[in-house]
């Protein structure tokens, strides 16, 4: 096969592949989050918008000097902690995910004893995570029954491994 | 008999346009459900990283909304996605680079997500395009598998015509290593 056949068949295979993929998390809750903060600096009156942010950052700077600057930072704004949080959990969410399928993709090659372990630090995180599902959507401890699944399975994969 | 259940009918992308430009959130919740598994796709190629993609997406969609205004229909709303989610990717990359950040190059990792992501996808060919330096790869992305022209790819990536069909060539030459390994 000369270069240009073969240049032309990776093209022809790189054109079948498919041009869309699910994220592993529901992205637009971030989203929605982000997109309904103030839209300070847009729209028409963005001069006076600065006019006025100088005289703040004026005044504000003069309020420093008279009464001494403190190096303690603002706390943040419960709501942007909340979302910062959220962001995080989404992150490790899709760091969880593709961490369990790349230990998916092996397994079979795994001695038996390495393959629970993975099982089990899986199904942990599982349970762990299940237990917070509950708190986040107001589920009163004994009636979680996303909790009691995964706690049931658990329990066999200990069962199995002693 | 009863009636069999009315087949809902996508509301027109134009209406929906209008709508979000007029600050209308739901309405942009529905271009996002229409357009973000593209957007991703995309983004998962081009940095090659699960977390990475995730929070380009939000930034694509983040920038868009901002940006509505300024899209007058000139071009399509997907293809106007599309250059600001290259974008963000360049900006992130530039960003990265400033604070010494490595990128993640688990070329495995990274094909496994892709499966996650495109369980039809062909795993050797998303392992040999993780593989690739930045440039080739993202002009090959953009220019193989979803259909741009160079023209298109100088102007979202800044590069020459030319550069991007040296670069094309050179990827090409790459995955062919590869995948004869």
């Amino acid at each position: 096969m000369t270069e240009q056949e073969y240049q032309g068949e990776i093209a022809d295979r790189l054109a079948q592949l498919p041009v869309d993929a699910d994220p592993v998390n529901d992205l637009w809750p971030g989203i929605e989050a982000r997109v309904h903060e103030p839209r300070s600096w847009q729209g028409t009156h963005t001069f006076v918008q600065l006019a006025a942010a100088s005289v703040i950052f004026a005044v504000g700077l003069g309020t420093g000097f008279a009464f001494g600057f403190t190096r303690t930072p603002p706390a943040a704004p419960q709501s942007m902690r909340a979302m910062n949080l959220a962001v995080e959990v989404q992150r490790t969410g899709t760091q969880y995910v593709t961490a369990l399928a790349a230990f998916a993709a092996v397994v079979d090659s795994l001695s038996e004893d390495v393959r629970i372990q993975g099982r089990e630090a899986a199904i942990t995180a599982l349970l762990a995570a299940t237990q917070e599902w509950g708190t986040l959507s107001g589920t009163p401890p004994g009636e979680n029954e996303l909790f009691k699944t995964v706690s049931n399975e658990r329990d066999q994969v200990a069962t199995v491994r002693f | 008999m009863p009636e069999p259940a009315p087949v809902p009918v996508p509301p027109d992308e134009s209406f929906l346009l209008a709508r979000a430009r007029r600050q209308d959130a739901d309405a942009f919740e529905d271009l996002y459900r229409a357009h973000h598994r593209r957007v991703y796709a995309l983004l998962l190629r081009m940095c090659t990283d699960p977390v990475r993609a995730d929070e380009m997406t939000q930034d694509t969609f983040v920038q868009a909304w901002k940006g509505l205004r300024k899209f007058r229909g000139a071009s399509d709303f997907g293809t106007w996605l599309h250059a600001i989610a290259v974008r963000v990717c360049l900006n992130a990359r530039r960003s990265e680079r400033r604070h010494d950040h490595h990128e993640m190059n688990d070329t495995d990792t990274y094909a496994f997500a892709a499966k996650r992501a495109m369980p039809e996808t062909q795993i050797d060919l998303e392992r040999a395009l993780a593989a690739l330096p930045n440039r080739a790869r993202e002009v090959i992305v953009l220019h193989d598998v979803y259909g741009y022209r160079h023209g298109e790819i100088g102007d979202l990536l800044g590069i020459a015509e030319g550069t991007s069909k040296a670069q094309l060539h050179r990827a090409r030459g790459l995955m062919r290593e590869a995948l004869e390994r």
